[in-house]
């Protein structure tokens, strides 16, 4: 009975270990309840069939309890008083009627929600706003007034219970997501995506929660005294972070999550107590993953940096290669190249010369040892080192070059700073 | 799902059974067609076992009552077959209730069972639940109109 998280049932089995509500009162309340569920039967068939499937019966039980429970907390009566003198099928119907009133409170939310939705592109929130907008035309509450009648994807930071169910269930997950999409609304949208495209390149299409990466941020800079509308947390500004919580007891870094938490919840809104209780759970649901992230020695995969590009001011990439020179042209090339003195004169040839991802290879397979390497690397365009990367990245584990010029690249690429590296990135990803 | 409905009033409603069967006998006894107490509490017994069966759960009169008022001028049952038949009508109304998903009305279902098992079925439940109950459900599953002519009775 409590798997479904049933508020009548609940109550009912708890007035019963009490000793509030009598074992015959509680008989007398079951054959209320299957009298009732007789009539919803009879009007959901319409008078055509006396028996129903089980699984029918059951969803009609379960939206009658569910009905009759939102009534019982609605109404701020005693429980056990209503269930051992009520009129169950009078709950019902004032049940219904709270209910309705509950669908006009969840369409205003989602007006809400929709004045305040980020302007960023996920596919997950947009198709469940769209969801829950049917769920209004959908919601059959006289009979199945626990469903929820409708596909709900975007993730919340922090999910709806799943006690709830029905009517209930979506006005909760509203007021959720207009907590955080105002909270999101505080902030640059263009930072946000900034933020995102660090976070989870591809957040346009995997179900992610928009909320958290920004909230993780502007709680780090919270808690650094720094520029929280800015979003960006750099390497040193993570440095600082890491050694703060190194130091810190887990009582003390989650006392300081909180006051951070609470000094940016005070430069953003004037009064909002359900967000400010928002922010202070996510600040404190943070601290496993700080203490994961302190284990593993990395604090990049809590709070990110910008990626200098937005994905939307940088045209879609695509790799067209050059022309592929003749292999007896290649052979003399590289001849060529291996007879040069100087490894200017190589990188001047190999500028001149190679068109194409194939003959570069080819020349860096037996043309570029050891120091030249390097030199070459720095003087490539990063689109023609993210292909290398990439092409690296498509080979087998067991491949190797004769000069040894992947393992030069990997550690080059290594040594780039991140600003170097995000581009790198953006490119390998495009 | 049992233990939410175990405590419901089943002995009520077996009681309800067995009255309702001892009022058809006043019925169908011009028919020469007649259940003694002991047939009546096995089928109300088999009432509950086919519904167990069958995944449903029946509230108020059941089907019952209507079953014997409709079939009890069938030519093709006598006071020998009279409560296997019933018996049998039974299992088939709730099976192809479920099979037919819910989409024919009591009514419906045992008026067009009446009319073959009194028409091209001349009596045999094999044939009716066999081929005709299963031709209604698959045309109805699959949206067809049944034949006005079928549910009459005329293709006989």
């Amino acid at each position: 009975m409590e798997r479904d998280g049933n508020y009548l049932e609940l109550v009912s089995n708890q007035a019963v270990l009490d000793g509030t509500l009598a074992k015959e009162d509680l008989d007398a309340l079951k054959i209320k309840l299957w009298r009732l569920l007789g009539q919803r039967v009879e009007r959901h068939t319409m008078g055509d069939s006396s028996s129903v499937p089980v699984e029918t019966a059951e969803e009609l039980f379960k939206s009658i309890c569910f009905t009759i429970g939102l009534q019982m907390k609605a109404s701020g009566k005693s429980a056990v008083l209503l269930l051992k003198t009520a009129d169950m099928q009078e709950l019902l119907r004032a049940g219904w009627a709270e209910i309705e009133s509950q669908i006009e409170i969840g369409k205003k939310l989602l007006q809400k929600v929709k004045d305040s939705t980020p302007q960023i592109e996920n596919i997950s929130y947009r198709d469940t706003l769209t969801g829950i907008e049917s769920f209004f035309k959908k919601y059959d509450y006289l009979f199945f007034a626990h469903e929820i009648p409708c596909d709900i994807d975007y993730q919340l930071c922090h999910p709806v219970p799943d006690e709830l169910h029905g009517i209930e269930y979506i006005n909760e997950y509203l007021r959720h997501l207009l907590i955080e999409s105002q909270f999101c609304g505080h902030f640059d949208t263009g930072k946000i995506i900034m933020l995102l495209e660090s976070h989870c390149p591809g957040y346009k299409v995997l179900l992610i929660n928009l909320y958290e990466p920004v909230a993780v941020n502007a709680i780090g800079l919270a808690m650094l005294d720094g520029d929280i509308l800015a979003l960006d947390i750099s390497e040193r500004d993570r440095g600082e972070l890491w050694e703060c919580f190194q130091g810190w007891t887990k009582t003390r870094a989650i006392e300081e999550l909180k006051r951070s938490a609470d000094k940016l919840y005070h430069s953003l809104y004037t009064e909002d107590v359900q967000a400010s209780e928002y922010l202070q759970r996510t600040a404190i649901e943070l601290y496993p993953r700080i203490e994961a992230a302190l284990t593993a020695g990395r604090f990049e995969g809590v709070f990110y940096s910008l990626l200098l590009k937005p994905a939307e001011a940088i045209p879609d990439i695509k790799f067209v290669d050059g022309e592929i020179m003749d292999d007896e042209d290649l052979r003399k090339l590289i001849d060529e190249i291996s007879s040069c003195r100087f490894v200017s004169d190589k990188i001047v040839i190999v500028k001149q010369e190679v068109h194409s991802l194939r003959d570069l290879v080819e020349v860096l397979n037996i043309g570029f040892w050891e120091d030249d390497c390097p030199v070459l690397f720095d003087a490539l365009q990063t689109s023609e080192l993210a292909l290398l990367l990439q092409f690296l990245h498509n080979q087998q584990p067991e491949w190797h070059s004769e000069s040894g010029w992947e393992l030069q690249l990997l550690e080059y690429a290594r040594q780039q700073d991140d600003s170097r590296k995000s581009e790198i990135g953006y490119v390998r990803r495009g | 799902m049992e233990s939410r409905f175990s405590l419901m009033p089943v002995d009520m409603q077996k009681l309800q059974t067995v009255a309702e069967l001892r009022e058809c006998n006043e019925l169908t006894m011009k028919y020469g067609l007649f259940l003694s107490e002991q047939q009546i509490q096995d089928i109300a017994e088999r009432r509950f076992a086919a519904l167990k069966d069958t995944g449903r759960i029946e509230f108020g009169q059941g089907i019952l009552k209507k079953l014997v008022a409709i079939f009890c001028d069938s030519p093709y049952i006598m006071q020998e077959n009279y409560e296997d038949t019933i018996l049998e009508l039974q299992d088939s109304f709730y099976y192809f209730k479920n099979e037919s998903m819910d989409r024919i009305s009591d009514d419906e279902l045992i008026a067009f069972m009446k009319h073959r098992f009194d028409g091209t079925c001349q009596g045999s439940l094999e044939y009716l639940s066999g081929t005709s109950l299963e031709e209604l459900c698959r045309d109805t599953r699959y949206g067809y109109e049944v034949d006005d002519a079928d549910m009459q009775g005329d293709s006989f």
